[in-house]
């Protein structure tokens, strides 16, 4: 089967500051990859990277082998902050423009997470708190049927007991073939999920690993990310 | 192409709404002027005619003078608006080329402009409907114009020279939301370049620095260029229409120009803005 993401050789510079160097990543069709690293390590600028949203780096970035910018945003669909739209817009004004401007929305699927997440289509975006509009992005995102999924830190402001319940759901609402890539803090809440772990250091991927070897080594995914920085630590 | 008129009709449905209030507080600031001038002002008081006789034809001035100024207004809001969205990692992530994004969002803001320019065209020619209608002397002295125009047989050149500056008023307008376009893309694109500076009014000063040299890089572009575009147009259409024609000619070159070069930069220099 052909590979969801491919990234080749990617290297990175803003205001003449590398943040990512030769960046080489394949993911395959159905996985769900945690992308753990520092703050500032680059998952964000990784993220914009494959979505297009960052421009002017050096290699190819391919989603399902398709590397012009239109198809592969068509292939994906990446967490966003909405910041696009006014603070006085309803939700059911969002769900709308997502409607007309992604064809691979599906609105009746928004219904059941948006009802699962205990959001009301009258409300505005100024009345969400950090955590309802987290969910509120969280159900977009998954109401699209994308190829890949790009979480990006999704889960900062959801009071724990509703992350627990997304994050045991999340399997639910992809297609089999999808591809998850997610970025978060809380390791250990999506350490049951995880197929894969990548981890980005020193500006590149470091390693990337399947979750049931860290696992053969009697190792927590959590316990093999804080191991490969203990010797920084001493440093 | 299914794509594109889909974010087209979405970018249209959020900026009408700006022009229909535009168009609404058109309608208040000559409304309130009129009653301004209807209580305060003499000039309405004639002779033996009833004030209340001059109220819509004051109406239909005060709204028809203030046209162009809330055409501008319009112009600089949907200016920032076009920009806003043009940063916006919401609208980028649409599923079409950032060239295309950037097409959909300018071309959405031009349209409405023409949009709002024909709901003036429409709500003077209406105004003036029924103040020609409700007053004799308007209805007179229209008449007695029309009928000079007719005696004078005004040649097929005013028709055509009203049409060039149309024309012209369209070019201007949609050379607005490129020339902006530009400056912020361009601007944008080499802050990103120079080493980082953390203090936001450093960057603020730099990119403002960089849009006045851009300004002055643009200015002697186009002086450079008029002639080599007016000359040829100008000889080709002959002296009737010297002073439209060419120019007509040097704006959709220039409105052509800009739009490749802001295509260009938008694809591989401008990033949407980080949004979490």
């Amino acid at each position: 089967m052909e590979n969801v993401l491919e990234i080749k050789d990617v290297t990175y510079k803003k205001n003449q500051k590398l943040i990512l160097k030769d960046v080489n990543l394949t993911l395959q069709p159905g996985k769900i990859v945690a992308l753990l690293g520092e703050n500032g390590a680059g998952k964000t600028t990784l993220m914009r990277i494959i979505s297009g949203m960052a421009k002017n780096y050096r290699g190819s970035v391919k989603i399902d082998g398709f590397d012009k910018d239109a198809e592969k945003k068509a292939h994906l669909s990446f967490t966003d902050g909405l910041t696009g739209f006014n603070d006085s817009t309803k939700i059911k004004a969002v769900v709308d423009f997502y409607e007309v401007v992604y064809q691979d929305f599906d609105k009746s699927e928004f219904e059941q997470l948006r009802r699962f997440m205990k959001l009301d289509l009258e409300m505005r975006l100024s009345q969400l708190s950090r955590g309802m509009r987290e969910k509120l992005i969280i159900a977009l995102t998954f109401a699209r049927k994308a190829d890949l999924y790009l979480l990006d830190e999704p889960f900062g402001g959801i009071d724990a007991m509703a992350r627990k319940k997304i994050i045991n759901s999340i399997i639910l609402w992809k297609n089999d073939n999808a591809t998850i890539l997610i970025s978060d803090h809380f390791v250990n809440e999506i350490a049951s999920l995880l197929d894969e772990v990548v981890i980005i250091k020193d500006q590149t991927i470091y390693a990337h690993k399947s979750a049931d070897e860290i696992r053969s080594n009697h190792e927590t995914i959590e316990q093999y990310y804080e191991g490969l920085y203990d010797g920084d630590e001493e440093d | 192409m299914a794509a594109f008129e889909r974010l087209f009709t979405e970018l249209f449905k959020q900026k009408c709404k700006k022009a229909h209030v535009i168009i609404l507080l058109q309608f208040l600031s000559a409304f309130v002027t009129t009653v301004f001038a209807y209580f305060e002002g003499n000039m309405i008081v004639s002779g033996s005619e009833r004030k209340i006789d001059l109220f819509l034809p004051f109406l239909f001035i005060f709204f028809f003078a203030f046209s162009f100024l809330f055409l501008l207004i319009y112009l600089i809001i949907t200016s920032f608006q076009t920009e806003q969205i043009n940063h916006s990692q919401t609208w980028r992530l649409a599923p079409l080329s950032d060239a295309n994004i950037y097409l959909d969002n300018t071309l959405s803001s031009f349209v409405n402009f023409i949009y709002l320019a024909l709901l003036q065209v429409i709500s003077s020619i209406i105004l003036f409907g029924i103040s020609y209608l409700a007053n004799k002397r308007i209805k007179n002295g229209w008449d007695n114009m029309m009928a000079i125009i007719r005696k004078g047989n005004q040649s097929n050149a005013t028709i055509a020279d009203l049409l060039g500056i149309a024309l012209i008023t369209i070019l201007l307008g949609l050379l607005v939301y490129l020339v902006i376009s530009f400056l912020n893309f361009s601007s944008q694109a080499i802050v990103d370049f120079l080493p980082a500076v953390s203090s936001k009014l450093v960057v603020t000063i730099i990119r403002l620095i960089l849009i006045i040299a851009i300004m002055w890089l643009l200015t002697e572009i186009y002086q450079f260029i008029k002639p080599v575009i007016t000359s040829p147009l100008s000889y080709m259409l002959g002296v009737e229409h010297l002073t439209i024609w060419p120019a007509v000619g040097l704006f959709t070159v220039l409105d052509v120009v800009l739009a490749a070069i802001n295509m260009f930069l938008v694809s591989r220099f401008f990033e949407a803005k980080q949004n979490k």
